[in-house]
């Protein structure tokens, strides 16, 4: 099989959670991919999930993997610190590349991935997997019909119990420095959410950030303010260790609000009345109801977000659709958490969102 | 203090179209706008449209023109509920270079939640207008006031503001929106905005009527509509934009609000203002479109919900007799 026959060869980089419970599900199910090779450095998760999803070629690393195996995509699904060198190599090796998000540690190491792949003229994709729940494009489709205004405030919050609480990564790497904790685990998704739907530009940021785990230096906790072009403010709030998961954003239009989470988008109006709130709130019962059972009785079983991305990965490794992640957009994503962690390094001095303010990992 | 003058019948007849026995076919253009947020872009296109219209535009140098927009509540342009001061920038400054006019008065009045003083500085008429010469800002609610007979289906006499009435030209500009009781608001209900007493909301009971006089007291003599974003569900303030890029100019105010409730797939006659304009014989329904033609309901407006209008048809019912508005 080959690209000139319709179908990819696809290698996973890294079999940890992130892989065996999103992607590799995806990836078995599409009749775009053809899975045949996977890299794991741990050995026993490497045979466990070798078994599990029946992969034909196993490796021990990245570089052995695509050295032997005839790939034409790699899928990279490792700590956010291995990620430049991980897809650095892939290009050099003439392989399309879908990098788990941030893409990257930082907007200079994204932007060199960037160049390469453009220089390479190969296909690099971020799978930020929130742009494709079904909620998100329903309101980013509702913002650009004008619906709401023009926006003036937008409220971002993403809150979950924390790593090996609601979601067990089997290592400690969200906890090392460099991954700067909470900021890169659920900022990134909620900063590329919010420019993905609105497509503001932050111009300025302020922050401030609580360390709630003892002996390590990463914050849990997050709180940041910020000012974007054309008269809008906002802020974000991103937490570990709180009591349920939340990934909600609240925007403020002139004409109208639209409260958009993973479950539900409410559209509030100056003339909405009860009567059609209720409606409203029951059709939202009704879908949650409907997807609860979608996923339980097995249709839906794969995360139908990371099917989407499957999907359109391969449509634009192939040339028939344009990508609803883009690179540029991880780029501009960097910009802005970096600027976020020079204020909280600041002490929630107002910092001006540069582009690439640092060096990349040349490790 | 407010001097009180008399208008009477003959005079008024003289100053509206109503009084002609002869019925004219009205002219009517649109134009569409790509992309609403291209200033350049829309102001290449009402040029185009103005231009079109140009050759029916019978104004003279050295007139006064009045422009009637449409401010309802302290909303932007971008919620379909208020005209956009771009567009009638663009009026203004197309009028002063063709007709050379002496005077172009931008005009709304007080409305019962609205000043519009207020109105012309909060959503930035004020910053726009106040450095251009020739051209300022009016509300008419403040201005002289005088009684005008019209013996109309409402009113016998209404209390009108001088300038509106002695200004040698008006231009209504309106907005495209729904309206919850009326369907529809556009030239025509504009026009009732016209009416410098603040409480219009008590003249809600019989508002058709009220539209009817009002626009029987004066006839606008050009049209304007701003249907870049309208308004639609519970217009005219209350409602969801729509995103249309519309610009429409007619030389009626009936004809062109039958032009405008096509548009927005409603049908004429079940817009209890224009159904009584058209039986009473006001304006003309006829016209000729000057543009390519656009598909009839292209636009198709969301009207209130049914369940909404259901609960608020068993409120009222339920409601004491008798309560005043």
């Amino acid at each position: 099989m080959s690209i000139a026959e319709g179908r990819l060869r696809v290698g996973v980089v890294g079999l940890g959670a992130v892989a065996r419970e999103f992607h590799l599900p995806a990836l078995i199910s599409s009749k775009q991919f053809e899975l045949v090779a996977g890299a794991e450095i741990n050995a026993d998760r490497r045979e466990r999930i070798r078994k599990m999803f029946n992969i034909p070629e196993i490796y021990a690393s990245y570089q052995e993997m695509y050295q032997n195996a005839r790939l034409d995509v790699v899928f990279v699904c490792i700590s956010n610190q291995l990620h430049y060198r991980t897809v650095v190599a892939a290009l050099k090796a003439g392989l399309h590349v879908v990098c788990e998000k941030p893409m990257g540690t930082s907007a200079l190491e994204a932007r060199s991935m960037v160049d390469l792949a453009q220089q390479s003229e190969l296909v690099l994709l971020p799978a930020y997997n929130l742009r494709f729940v079904e909620t998100f494009v329903q309101a980013k489709e509702k913002i650009a019909h004008g619906i709401i205004g023009d926006l003036v405030q937008i409220q971002g919050t993403f809150f979950n119990p924390g790593p090996y609480i609601t979601w067990d990564p089997k290592s400690d790497w969200h906890f090392d420095k460099q991954g700067y904790g909470v900021l890169y685990d659920l900022g990134s998704h909620l900063v590329d959410l919010m420019l993905y739907m609105t497509g503001i530009e932050v111009e300025s940021v302020s922050a401030f950030s609580l360390f709630r785990y003892s002996d390590v230096e990463v914050p849990t906790n997050i709180s940041c303010a910020f000012r974007a072009k054309n008269k809008i403010i906002g802020s974000l709030s991103l937490g570990w260790g709180t009591g349920a998961l939340r990934c909600e954003l609240q925007l403020h239009g002139t004409a109208g609000v639209l409260l958009v989470d993973q479950h539900q988008l409410t559209h509030l109006y100056r003339g909405i009345d009860p009567i059609e709130r209720s409606i409203a709130y029951g059709c939202h019962a009704f879908a949650e109801i409907r997807s609860a059972f979608k996923r339980k009785l097995g249709a839906g079983a794969i995360s139908p977000e990371h099917k989407k991305l499957t999907r359109n990965a391969a449509d634009v490794i192939l040339g028939r659709a344009f990508p609803v992640t883009s690179s540029y957009d991880a780029i501009r994503t960097h910009e802005i958490l970096e600027s976020i962690r020079t204020s909280l390094d600041q002490n929630g001095n107002v910092v001006s969102v540069k582009p690439e303010t640092t060096q990349p990992d040349k490790k | 203090m407010k001097r009180i003058l008399s208008y009477n019948s003959a005079s008024l007849e003289s100053l509206n179209n109503e009084g002609s026995k002869v019925k004219k076919k009205a002219a009517i253009a649109a134009m569409k706008v790509g992309d609403v947020k291209n200033e350049n872009e829309i102001r290449r296109t009402m040029y185009a449209l103005l231009n079109t219209m140009a050759p029916l535009v019978r104004l003279r140098k050295g007139w006064t023109v009045l422009i009637k927009v449409n401010l309802c509540l302290l909303i932007g342009p971008e919620t379909g509920g208020t005209v956009d001061p771009l567009l009638v920038e663009c009026l203004v400054d197309w009028l002063q270079e063709r007709y050379k006019i002496k005077e172009c008065i931008i005009a709304e009045s007080d409305a019962t939640h609205l000043s519009a003083d207020l109105a012309f500085q909060v959503l930035g008429w004020h910053e726009r207008f106040s450095d251009k010469s020739g051209c300022h800002l009016l509300n008419l609610s403040k201005d002289e006031i005088i009684e005008v007979s019209v013996n109309g289906l409402h009113f016998r006499q209404l209390r009108m503001a001088k300038t509106y009435m002695e200004a040698d030209y008006l231009i209504s500009f309106g907005k495209m929106k729904t309206h919850v009781e009326q369907k529809m608001s556009c030239i025509m209900k504009n026009q009732f905005g016209a009416n410098p007493y603040r409480y219009k909301i008590k003249y809600h009971p019989f508002l058709k009527e009220a539209i009817y006089d009002m626009n029987k007291v004066r006839m606008p003599d050009f049209c304007l509509l701003d249907g870049l974003i309208g308004m639609e569900r519970k217009g005219p303030v209350y409602g969801v934009p729509k995103i249309m890029g519309l610009l429409i100019a007619g030389t009626d105010a009936v004809a062109t609000d039958v032009f405008c409730a096509q548009m927005m797939g409603i049908k004429p006659r079940r817009v209890p203002y224009l159904y009584l304009a058209m039986k009473k014989g006001l304006g003309t329904r006829d016209f000729d479109l000057l543009t390519p033609p656009l598909a009839k309901n292209l636009y198709r407006f969301a009207s209130m919900p049914w369940y909404t209008a259901l609960a608020k048809r068993v409120v009222s019912l339920l409601q004491p007799r008798g309560e005043a508005m």
